[in-house]
Protein backbone atom coordinates (compact mmCIF):
# COMPACT_ATOMS: atom_id res chain seq x y z
CA UNK A 1 0.00 0.00 0.00
CA UNK A 2 1.28 3.13 -1.07
CA UNK A 3 1.62 6.46 1.17
CA UNK A 4 -1.51 7.86 -0.40
CA UNK A 5 -3.59 4.82 -0.08
CA UNK A 6 -2.76 5.13 3.54
CA UNK A 7 -3.88 8.46 3.96
CA UNK A 8 -6.46 8.18 1.71
CA UNK A 9 -7.57 5.33 3.70
CA UNK A 10 -7.29 7.71 7.54
CA UNK A 11 -8.68 10.35 6.43
CA UNK A 12 -12.46 8.89 5.86
CA UNK A 13 -14.07 11.81 6.63
CA UNK A 14 -11.76 14.64 7.27
CA UNK A 15 -14.59 16.99 9.39
CA UNK A 16 -14.87 13.52 11.90
CA UNK A 17 -11.87 13.35 12.36
CA UNK A 18 -11.25 17.06 13.09
CA UNK A 19 -14.28 16.72 15.62
CA UNK A 20 -12.22 13.47 17.37
CA UNK A 21 -9.07 15.37 17.21
CA UNK A 22 -10.96 17.99 19.37
CA UNK A 23 -12.64 15.94 21.88
CA UNK A 24 -9.55 13.43 22.15
CA UNK A 25 -7.50 16.80 23.32
CA UNK A 26 -9.81 18.11 25.74
CA UNK A 27 -10.54 15.07 27.25
CA UNK A 28 -6.88 13.89 27.65
CA UNK A 29 -6.82 17.18 29.87
CA UNK A 30 -9.01 16.44 31.99
CA UNK A 31 -8.58 12.68 32.81
CA UNK A 32 -4.72 13.08 32.53
CA UNK A 33 -2.41 10.32 30.97
CA UNK A 34 -3.25 6.72 30.19
CA UNK A 35 -1.23 4.82 31.73
CA UNK A 36 1.58 4.14 29.02
CA UNK A 37 4.80 5.62 29.29
CA UNK A 38 7.32 2.94 31.11
CA UNK A 39 3.83 0.65 30.88
CA UNK A 40 4.78 -3.14 30.85
CA UNK A 41 2.25 -5.01 28.26
CA UNK A 42 0.89 -8.55 29.54
CA UNK A 43 -1.07 -11.20 28.01
CA UNK A 44 -2.10 -14.35 29.38
CA UNK A 45 -3.28 -17.76 28.23
CA UNK A 46 -6.31 -17.90 26.99
CA UNK A 47 -7.70 -21.04 29.00
CA UNK A 48 -9.65 -22.44 26.21
CA UNK A 49 -9.61 -25.93 26.82
CA UNK A 50 -10.99 -25.69 30.47
CA UNK A 51 -13.62 -23.02 29.68
CA UNK A 52 -14.92 -24.87 27.45
CA UNK A 53 -14.97 -28.59 28.97
CA UNK A 54 -16.66 -26.16 32.43
CA UNK A 55 -19.10 -24.51 30.25
CA UNK A 56 -20.35 -27.98 28.58
CA UNK A 57 -20.84 -28.95 32.04
CA UNK A 58 -22.92 -26.68 33.26
CA UNK A 59 -25.23 -27.35 29.37
CA UNK A 60 -24.96 -30.62 30.16
CA UNK A 61 -26.61 -29.65 33.62
CA UNK A 62 -28.92 -27.40 32.35
CA UNK A 63 -30.06 -29.15 30.00
CA UNK A 64 -30.94 -31.79 32.24
CA UNK A 65 -32.85 -29.88 34.51
CA UNK A 66 -34.62 -28.15 31.67
CA UNK A 67 -35.57 -31.60 30.43
CA UNK A 68 -36.64 -33.31 33.91
CA UNK A 69 -38.78 -30.35 35.13
CA UNK A 70 -40.90 -29.97 31.93
CA UNK A 71 -41.46 -34.03 32.31
CA UNK A 72 -42.39 -33.24 35.73
CA UNK A 73 -44.71 -30.79 34.17
CA UNK A 74 -46.56 -33.49 31.55
CA UNK A 75 -46.91 -35.72 34.70
CA UNK A 76 -44.28 -38.02 33.93
CA UNK A 77 -41.22 -39.71 35.42
CA UNK A 78 -38.70 -37.37 35.67
CA UNK A 79 -34.85 -38.48 34.34
CA UNK A 80 -33.66 -36.52 37.12
CA UNK A 81 -35.84 -37.94 40.19
CA UNK A 82 -36.21 -34.14 42.00
CA UNK A 83 -38.16 -35.10 44.92
CA UNK A 84 -35.09 -37.26 46.32
CA UNK A 85 -32.90 -34.89 45.02
CA UNK A 86 -34.10 -32.23 47.19
CA UNK A 87 -34.25 -34.64 49.90
CA UNK A 88 -31.02 -36.02 49.70
CA UNK A 89 -28.88 -32.93 51.56
CA UNK A 90 -31.67 -33.21 54.20
CA UNK A 91 -30.64 -37.05 55.03
CA UNK A 92 -27.22 -36.69 54.37
CA UNK A 93 -24.72 -35.69 56.90
CA UNK A 94 -20.77 -35.14 56.72
CA UNK A 95 -20.51 -38.25 59.10
CA UNK A 96 -21.06 -40.40 56.29
CA UNK A 97 -17.75 -41.33 55.12
CA UNK A 98 -19.12 -40.62 51.25
CA UNK A 99 -19.75 -37.54 52.17
CA UNK A 100 -16.13 -36.13 53.47
CA UNK A 101 -14.89 -37.84 50.02
CA UNK A 102 -16.83 -35.66 47.82
CA UNK A 103 -16.04 -32.74 49.34
CA UNK A 104 -12.55 -33.07 49.19
CA UNK A 105 -13.11 -34.28 45.41
CA UNK A 106 -15.33 -30.92 44.94
CA UNK A 107 -12.27 -28.88 46.48
CA UNK A 108 -10.18 -30.53 44.50
CA UNK A 109 -11.50 -29.93 41.31
CA UNK A 110 -12.07 -26.05 42.81
CA UNK A 111 -8.06 -25.92 43.93
CA UNK A 112 -7.07 -27.69 40.13
CA UNK A 113 -9.83 -24.09 38.41
CA UNK A 114 -8.00 -21.80 40.85
CA UNK A 115 -4.49 -22.73 39.88
CA UNK A 116 -5.26 -23.29 36.10
CA UNK A 117 -6.33 -19.80 36.17
CA UNK A 118 -3.32 -17.62 36.55
CA UNK A 119 -0.79 -19.14 34.00
CA UNK A 120 2.73 -18.18 32.91
CA UNK A 121 2.49 -14.66 30.59
CA UNK A 122 2.40 -15.29 27.37
CA UNK A 123 3.88 -12.31 26.14
CA UNK A 124 7.33 -10.58 27.76
CA UNK A 125 7.92 -7.60 28.50
CA UNK A 126 10.68 -5.14 26.58
CA UNK A 127 12.85 -2.26 28.12
CA UNK A 128 11.25 0.74 27.26
CA UNK A 129 13.59 3.14 25.32
CA UNK A 130 14.80 5.97 27.77
CA UNK A 131 13.55 8.77 25.34
CA UNK A 132 9.64 9.94 25.97
CA UNK A 133 8.79 10.51 22.35
CA UNK A 134 8.15 7.13 21.79
CA UNK A 135 5.02 5.99 23.39
CA UNK A 136 5.62 1.63 22.17
CA UNK A 137 4.79 -0.38 24.74
CA UNK A 138 6.50 -3.39 23.49
CA UNK A 139 6.40 -7.32 24.40
CA UNK A 140 7.46 -10.53 22.27
CA UNK A 141 5.59 -13.90 22.73
CA UNK A 142 6.75 -16.02 24.96
CA UNK A 143 7.07 -19.00 22.47
CA UNK A 144 8.60 -17.09 19.53
CA UNK A 145 11.62 -16.24 22.63
CA UNK A 146 12.32 -19.30 23.09
CA UNK A 147 12.21 -20.01 19.10
CA UNK A 148 14.92 -17.10 18.09
CA UNK A 149 16.61 -18.20 21.07
CA UNK A 150 17.17 -21.64 19.99
CA UNK A 151 17.98 -20.78 16.91
CA UNK A 152 20.97 -17.94 18.09
CA UNK A 153 22.11 -20.56 19.76
CA UNK A 154 22.74 -23.29 17.00
CA UNK A 155 26.53 -21.63 16.01
CA UNK A 156 29.12 -23.79 14.30
CA UNK A 157 29.51 -27.32 15.62
CA UNK A 158 26.00 -27.54 17.47
CA UNK A 159 23.37 -29.75 16.16
CA UNK A 160 20.54 -28.42 17.81
CA UNK A 161 19.76 -26.23 21.00
CA UNK A 162 16.94 -26.48 23.51
CA UNK A 163 16.11 -23.08 25.35
CA UNK A 164 13.97 -23.04 28.50
CA UNK A 165 12.93 -19.69 29.72
CA UNK A 166 12.62 -19.07 34.01
CA UNK A 167 11.84 -16.10 35.49
CA UNK A 168 15.55 -14.46 35.12
CA UNK A 169 17.52 -17.33 33.54
CA UNK A 170 18.08 -18.71 29.54
CA UNK A 171 19.07 -22.25 29.70
CA UNK A 172 20.12 -23.16 26.61
CA UNK A 173 20.88 -26.59 26.51
CA UNK A 174 23.12 -27.14 23.07
CA UNK A 175 24.59 -30.51 21.58
CA UNK A 176 27.03 -31.15 19.55
CA UNK A 177 28.06 -34.16 17.66
CA UNK A 178 31.58 -33.73 18.02
CA UNK A 179 32.94 -36.07 21.28
CA UNK A 180 35.77 -33.10 21.77
CA UNK A 181 34.21 -30.22 20.64
CA UNK A 182 36.13 -27.03 20.78
CA UNK A 183 36.85 -25.79 24.41
CA UNK A 184 35.24 -22.39 23.34
CA UNK A 185 31.75 -23.89 22.33
CA UNK A 186 29.76 -22.78 25.05
CA UNK A 187 31.86 -19.49 25.32
CA UNK A 188 30.05 -19.27 21.58
CA UNK A 189 27.10 -20.35 22.27
CA UNK A 190 26.32 -17.59 25.02
CA UNK A 191 27.47 -15.16 23.11
CA UNK A 192 25.35 -15.54 20.11
CA UNK A 193 22.35 -16.27 22.76
CA UNK A 194 23.42 -12.85 24.38
CA UNK A 195 23.95 -10.86 21.27
CA UNK A 196 19.96 -12.18 20.52
CA UNK A 197 18.97 -11.08 23.70
CA UNK A 198 20.56 -7.72 23.29
CA UNK A 199 19.01 -7.09 20.27
CA UNK A 200 15.43 -8.45 21.38
CA UNK A 201 16.06 -6.23 24.65
CA UNK A 202 14.01 -7.72 27.71
CA UNK A 203 12.55 -5.51 29.79
CA UNK A 204 14.19 -7.69 32.50
CA UNK A 205 17.69 -8.41 32.32
CA UNK A 206 18.34 -12.37 32.46
CA UNK A 207 21.06 -14.26 32.60
CA UNK A 208 22.20 -17.26 30.34
CA UNK A 209 23.59 -20.63 30.81
CA UNK A 210 24.74 -22.74 28.89
CA UNK A 211 25.06 -26.66 28.90
CA UNK A 212 26.74 -28.52 26.38
CA UNK A 213 25.67 -31.81 25.92
CA UNK A 214 27.65 -33.87 23.87
CA UNK A 215 28.56 -37.79 22.87
CA UNK A 216 30.27 -39.80 25.56
CA UNK A 217 34.05 -39.75 25.10
CA UNK A 218 36.26 -42.97 24.28
CA UNK A 219 39.90 -43.44 26.05
CA UNK A 220 41.33 -41.69 23.52
CA UNK A 221 39.92 -38.65 24.58
CA UNK A 222 41.18 -36.80 27.23
CA UNK A 223 38.86 -37.57 30.56
CA UNK A 224 37.09 -34.68 30.73
CA UNK A 225 33.05 -33.36 32.18
CA UNK A 226 30.73 -34.56 29.65
CA UNK A 227 29.15 -31.37 30.26
CA UNK A 228 30.05 -28.25 31.51
CA UNK A 229 27.42 -25.12 32.55
CA UNK A 230 28.97 -21.42 31.94
CA UNK A 231 27.09 -18.49 33.58
CA UNK A 232 27.15 -15.12 31.94
CA UNK A 233 24.69 -12.20 32.24
CA UNK A 234 23.45 -9.62 29.81
CA UNK B 1 5.18 0.70 36.31
CA UNK B 2 1.89 0.00 34.69
CA UNK B 3 0.42 -2.93 33.17
CA UNK B 4 -1.23 -2.90 29.83
CA UNK B 5 -3.18 -5.53 28.46
CA UNK B 6 -2.67 -6.88 25.34
CA UNK B 7 -6.40 -7.24 23.53
CA UNK B 8 -6.90 -10.96 23.92
CA UNK B 9 -10.05 -12.32 24.25
CA UNK B 10 -11.60 -14.13 25.83
CA UNK B 11 -8.84 -14.41 27.82
CA UNK B 12 -10.43 -12.55 30.63
CA UNK B 13 -13.86 -13.99 30.53
CA UNK B 14 -12.41 -17.56 31.38
CA UNK B 15 -10.03 -16.62 33.74
CA UNK B 16 -12.52 -15.27 35.61
CA UNK B 17 -15.20 -17.49 35.14
CA UNK B 18 -12.71 -20.44 35.93
CA UNK B 19 -11.45 -18.52 39.28
CA UNK B 20 -15.00 -17.68 40.89
CA UNK B 21 -16.15 -21.57 40.13
CA UNK B 22 -12.68 -22.79 41.26
CA UNK B 23 -13.15 -20.70 44.16
CA UNK B 24 -16.83 -21.75 44.58
CA UNK B 25 -16.50 -25.50 44.69
CA UNK B 26 -13.13 -24.97 46.84
CA UNK B 27 -15.13 -23.28 49.53
CA UNK B 28 -18.11 -25.52 49.58
CA UNK B 29 -16.25 -28.30 49.57
CA UNK B 30 -13.90 -27.01 52.69
CA UNK B 31 -17.17 -26.30 54.66
CA UNK B 32 -18.30 -29.35 54.42
CA UNK B 33 -14.90 -31.49 54.82
CA UNK B 34 -14.60 -28.74 57.79
CA UNK B 35 -17.58 -30.21 59.43
CA UNK B 36 -17.05 -33.80 58.74
CA UNK B 37 -14.02 -33.38 60.79
CA UNK B 38 -15.38 -31.77 63.39
CA UNK B 39 -13.04 -28.53 63.09
CA UNK B 40 -15.96 -25.99 63.58
CA UNK B 41 -17.00 -25.43 66.73
CA UNK B 42 -21.00 -25.85 67.43
CA UNK B 43 -21.34 -27.74 64.54
CA UNK B 44 -21.34 -31.51 65.00
CA UNK B 45 -20.90 -34.02 62.17
CA UNK B 46 -24.38 -34.96 62.73
CA UNK B 47 -26.07 -31.62 61.17
CA UNK B 48 -27.18 -32.21 57.73
CA UNK B 49 -25.83 -30.52 54.85
CA UNK B 50 -29.00 -28.63 53.99
CA UNK B 51 -32.30 -27.43 56.20
CA UNK B 52 -35.15 -30.00 54.49
CA UNK B 53 -37.10 -28.05 52.27
CA UNK B 54 -40.42 -28.01 51.91
CA UNK B 55 -42.31 -30.61 49.45
CA UNK B 56 -42.62 -27.91 46.06
CA UNK B 57 -45.98 -28.39 44.84
CA UNK B 58 -46.58 -26.53 41.67
CA UNK B 59 -44.64 -23.38 41.17
CA UNK B 60 -40.95 -25.98 41.49
CA UNK B 61 -40.91 -27.25 38.30
CA UNK B 62 -41.27 -23.76 36.84
CA UNK B 63 -38.85 -22.49 38.72
CA UNK B 64 -36.57 -25.22 38.47
CA UNK B 65 -36.93 -25.28 34.35
CA UNK B 66 -36.71 -21.02 34.11
CA UNK B 67 -33.19 -21.65 36.24
CA UNK B 68 -31.87 -23.98 33.72
CA UNK B 69 -32.74 -22.49 30.96
CA UNK B 70 -30.75 -19.29 32.57
CA UNK B 71 -28.08 -21.17 33.05
CA UNK B 72 -28.05 -23.08 29.97
CA UNK B 73 -28.17 -19.53 28.28
CA UNK B 74 -25.34 -18.83 30.01
CA UNK B 75 -23.73 -21.88 29.63
CA UNK B 76 -24.24 -21.08 25.77
CA UNK B 77 -22.83 -17.81 25.53
CA UNK B 78 -19.93 -18.82 27.18
CA UNK B 79 -19.00 -21.59 24.84
CA UNK B 80 -19.81 -19.25 21.97
CA UNK B 81 -17.30 -16.25 23.24
CA UNK B 82 -14.41 -18.65 22.63
CA UNK B 83 -15.04 -18.30 18.74
CA UNK B 84 -14.37 -14.16 19.54
CA UNK B 85 -10.78 -14.10 19.20
CA UNK B 86 -10.62 -10.78 18.19
CA UNK B 87 -11.45 -7.14 19.90
CA UNK B 88 -14.77 -6.34 19.03
CA UNK B 89 -14.52 -3.18 16.80
CA UNK B 90 -16.20 -0.33 18.34
CA UNK B 91 -17.66 2.59 16.00
CA UNK B 92 -16.83 5.84 16.85
CA UNK B 93 -20.18 7.79 16.58
CA UNK B 94 -19.43 11.46 16.22
CA UNK B 95 -22.19 13.83 16.93
CA UNK B 96 -23.11 16.78 13.96
CA UNK B 97 -23.00 20.53 15.01
CA UNK B 98 -25.09 23.25 13.63
CA UNK B 99 -23.03 23.84 10.77
CA UNK B 100 -23.13 20.11 10.07
CA UNK B 101 -26.34 18.10 11.15
CA UNK B 102 -26.25 15.01 11.17
CA UNK B 103 -23.72 12.44 12.58
CA UNK B 104 -20.75 10.38 11.24
CA UNK B 105 -20.02 6.80 12.11
CA UNK B 106 -16.39 5.86 11.93
CA UNK B 107 -14.97 2.13 12.07
CA UNK B 108 -11.84 2.41 14.49
CA UNK B 109 -10.85 -0.70 11.77
CA UNK B 110 -10.38 1.92 9.10
CA UNK B 111 -7.53 3.43 11.12
CA UNK B 112 -6.19 0.10 12.32
CA UNK B 113 -6.32 -1.28 8.86
CA UNK B 114 -4.20 1.79 7.28
CA UNK B 115 -1.34 1.54 10.13
CA UNK B 116 -1.22 -2.82 9.96
CA UNK B 117 -0.72 -2.20 6.20
CA UNK B 118 1.95 0.36 6.96
CA UNK B 119 3.83 -1.78 9.30
CA UNK B 120 3.21 -4.92 7.49
CA UNK B 121 5.31 -3.40 3.87
CA UNK B 122 8.38 -2.93 6.50
CA UNK B 123 11.55 -4.61 5.80
CA UNK B 124 11.46 -7.78 7.74
CA UNK B 125 8.16 -7.88 8.81
CA UNK B 126 6.03 -10.57 8.07
CA UNK B 127 2.48 -10.34 9.03
CA UNK B 128 1.20 -7.64 10.72
CA UNK B 129 -2.31 -7.03 12.71
CA UNK B 130 -3.73 -4.14 14.34
CA UNK B 131 -6.67 -2.70 16.32
CA UNK B 132 -7.60 0.34 17.53
CA UNK B 133 -8.97 0.33 21.20
CA UNK B 134 -10.44 2.44 23.81
CA UNK B 135 -12.97 5.65 23.60
CA UNK B 136 -12.46 7.76 20.78
CA UNK B 137 -10.83 10.41 23.57
CA UNK B 138 -8.40 7.90 24.70
CA UNK B 139 -7.70 5.86 22.07
CA UNK B 140 -4.68 3.15 22.17
CA UNK B 141 -3.50 1.12 19.48
CA UNK B 142 -2.23 -2.37 19.54
CA UNK B 143 0.04 -4.40 16.72
CA UNK B 144 1.09 -7.83 16.85
CA UNK B 145 3.74 -8.07 14.28
CA UNK B 146 5.40 -11.46 13.36
CA UNK B 147 8.91 -10.96 12.29
CA UNK B 148 11.06 -12.46 9.86
CA UNK B 149 14.26 -14.58 11.08
CA UNK B 150 17.15 -11.76 11.31
CA UNK B 151 15.18 -9.30 11.47
CA UNK B 152 16.42 -6.41 13.95
CA UNK B 153 13.58 -5.83 16.73
CA UNK B 154 15.76 -2.35 17.69
CA UNK B 155 15.62 -1.07 14.00
CA UNK B 156 11.74 -2.10 13.82
CA UNK B 157 10.64 -0.78 17.22
CA UNK B 158 12.12 2.77 15.83
CA UNK B 159 10.27 2.73 12.34
CA UNK B 160 7.20 1.55 13.98
CA UNK B 161 7.98 4.82 16.36
CA UNK B 162 9.45 7.26 14.16
CA UNK B 163 7.04 6.57 10.97
CA UNK B 164 3.99 4.38 11.65
CA UNK B 165 2.53 6.21 14.99
CA UNK B 166 2.92 9.74 13.87
CA UNK B 167 1.67 9.37 10.38
CA UNK B 168 -1.78 7.62 12.27
CA UNK B 169 -1.72 10.45 14.90
CA UNK B 170 -1.41 12.99 11.91
CA UNK B 171 -4.65 11.36 10.38
CA UNK B 172 -6.68 10.96 13.33
CA UNK B 173 -5.17 14.28 14.88
CA UNK B 174 -4.50 12.91 18.33
CA UNK B 175 -1.59 14.40 20.06
CA UNK B 176 -1.11 11.56 22.44
CA UNK B 177 -2.01 7.95 20.88
CA UNK B 178 -0.58 4.89 23.58
CA UNK B 179 0.60 2.01 21.26
CA UNK B 180 1.43 -1.45 21.98
CA UNK B 181 3.46 -3.79 20.24
CA UNK B 182 3.67 -7.31 20.53
CA UNK B 183 6.12 -9.31 18.56
CA UNK B 184 6.52 -12.95 17.24
CA UNK B 185 9.55 -13.30 16.30
CA UNK B 186 11.38 -15.60 13.80
CA UNK B 187 7.90 -16.23 12.30
CA UNK B 188 9.31 -18.08 9.16
CA UNK B 189 10.49 -21.11 9.83
CA UNK B 190 12.17 -20.60 6.31
CA UNK B 191 15.34 -22.61 5.66
CA UNK B 192 18.03 -23.68 7.83
CA UNK B 193 21.84 -22.78 7.05
CA UNK B 194 23.85 -26.15 6.28
CA UNK B 195 26.64 -26.26 8.10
Amino acid sequence: MTAAQVRGALTIEPRAVERIASAAATEVHRRGHRPEEGAVVIRRPRRTVPAVLVAAVLLAVAVLVIWSSVQVLLGQQPVVPFADVAAAPAALTPAEPLVPAAAALCALVGLVLVAVVPGAPTVLALATPAEPASRLTAGVTRRSLIRTLSRAAAVDGVDAAKVRLARRRVVVTARTPYRTAQPDLTDQVRAAVTARLADIGLARPVTVAVRLEQPRRTRQDRAAPTSTTVVGST
Amino acid sequence: MSTVRAPNPPSRLNRSLLAALGLLLLAAGAAVLAVGLGLLPGVGPDTALLPSLPTTAGWGAYAAAAAGTLLGLLALRWLLAQAHRRPPESIWQLDGSSTTPGSTALPTSAAATAIARDVSAYRGVDTATATLAGARSAPTVHLDVAVETHASVADLRDRITEEALPRLRTALQVDRLPAQLVLRLDAHEGTRRVR
